[in-house]
């Protein structure tokens, strides 16, 4: 049966190493995405990925147990996209004007490959999301994404279940309002 | 009074239960009192279909891009969709890429050996957290004095020239190209003494690197301590959940 996250914790706090890589590669790929679709920047969510395990592991003396290894660590990408976020709210507004007017012209140009359509509206998607309030933005993508139940999200975000909820229903409300004229 | 005229929920409660609704994480009791509302209220069901589709709509991102490595279809954890786009390589290689960057701040020794990935703290005498810098530091003096000797061999050299061509100069051309020489003499001497002075700064800032790196060490070392110290308690609880 494999080991459970704090019995990896736990290992590791006994000087067993081999924990760290298991913990790491446990949550590498989930730690990853949740920056990625948070700042939808690759590189950016990679740095993130990266300094978020540095920092629970290097903290890991500080981690009590009594929320979940994941909630602890997530709770720490979220933190890092947040602190992204505020240092580079001016510059992304000018890159944002960028990628969207590209985006424009991708849309605009004749369509070749295999699947453009299905391309084009997960772009679509992928944009209705990136414009969502941070706050209902942080919501979807937990509940939607990574499958986190409304009580996990509360705990990472530290906020009432009920305004998780809240987050979610307006989210959802703000992107059927930008897609309505997707047809499904 | 009858029961569902007691759990009667308005519009307001029924739409802030909606996601949960959609996401099936109501309680079956909430569940039925919000069915039971959404029979009876077209603009809640309205609204619910809304919601509905907005989230049928949010599957149609299904990308997950990493930097510069190929994606192939996973599911490492089934119903985390955040999974479904990652690769197994890419999962290795930055997980090992993590640990080994994690591993090496900790102060702990990484190696493969016969297909096993070998992780040791650095009390292991076969492990030596800081071997780059402390092999630096062995080399120091050696390199010290090889780039001594290598100046000193270099600057007599430039002095017999030098000299010879002085002669050979004054004869020649007189005292304006001797003064000319002169000059360019002191020139290639104050190069080689910043030059000189330039592989001490390297020199200083190596090992003040490698005390830095030992300081470092120090505390991981103590930070290990101080995790092995809190050992018996954690340990003492967790065995009989282990065993079980």
């Amino acid at each position: 049966m494999a080991a459970t996250d704090n019995d990896l914790v736990e290992r590791i706090c006994r000087g067993d190493a081999a924990g760290l890589a298991l913990l790491a590669e446990r949550y590498d790929g989930e730690a990853y995405a949740l920056a990625y679709r948070l700042l939808q920047n690759a590189a950016t969510a990679e740095d993130i990925r990266q300094t978020a395990f540095l920092r629970a592991f290097g903290r890991l003396g500080e981690f009590n147990g009594r929320a979940a290894f994941s909630t602890w660590l997530f709770r720490i990408v979220i933190n890092l996209c947040r602190d992204w976020h505020r240092s580079q709210r001016v510059r992304e507004k000018v890159l944002q004007k960028a990628r969207d007017a590209h985006l424009q012209e991708q849309a605009a140009a004749p369509a070749t490959g295999d699947g453009p359509e299905e391309a084009e509206m997960g772009r679509r998607v992928a944009r209705a999301v990136r414009a969502l309030p941070r706050q209902a933005r942080e919501v979807v993508v937990m509940r939607h994404y990574m499958d986190l139940k409304f009580t996990e999200i509360a705990e990472i975000l530290e906020t009432p279940v009920s305004t998780v909820k809240s987050r979610m229903a307006v989210g959802l409300k703000l992107l059927r309002d930008s897609l309505e004229d997707i047809q499904l | 009074m009858s029961g569902s005229s007691e759990t009667q929920m308005n519009c307001e409660t029924v739409r802030e239960e909606l996601p949960a609704l959609l996401y099936d994480e109501l309680e079956d009791t909430v569940r039925q009192r919000v069915e039971e509302h959404l029979r009876q209220c077209e603009a809640c069901r309205a609204e619910l279909t809304g919601y509905r589709r907005a989230m049928h709509m949010l599957d149609e991102w299904s990308e997950v891009e990493r930097p510069s490595q190929p994606r192939r279809e996973r599911a490492i954890r089934p119903g985390r969709r955040g999974w479904r786009r990652v690769g197994p390589a890419v999962v290795g290689a930055a997980a090992a890429a993590i640990a080994f960057a994690v591993l090496s701040l900790l102060g702990l020794s990484v190696s493969y050996n016969e297909g096993r990935l070998l992780l040791t703290f650095g009390s292991s005498p076969d492990v030596r957290p800081g071997a780059p810098d402390e092999a630096f530091a062995e080399h120091l003096p050696a390199l010290r004095t090889a780039v001594q000797e290598a100046m000193d061999t270099r600057i007599a050299t430039l002095l017999e020239g030098l000299e010879t061509d002085l002669v050979e100069i004054v004869n020649a051309e007189g005292q304006r190209q001797l003064l000319l020489v002169h000059a360019l003499d002191q020139r290639r001497e104050t190069d080689l003494r910043q030059f000189a002075a330039a592989v001490d700064v390297l020199v200083q800032r190596q090992e003040e690197e490698t005390q830095r790196a030992q300081r470092f060490q120090a505390d991981m070392m103590a930070w290990r301590t101080s995790m092995e110290n809190r050992l018996p308690q954690t340990t003492d609880k967790q065995e009989p959940k282990e065993k079980s």
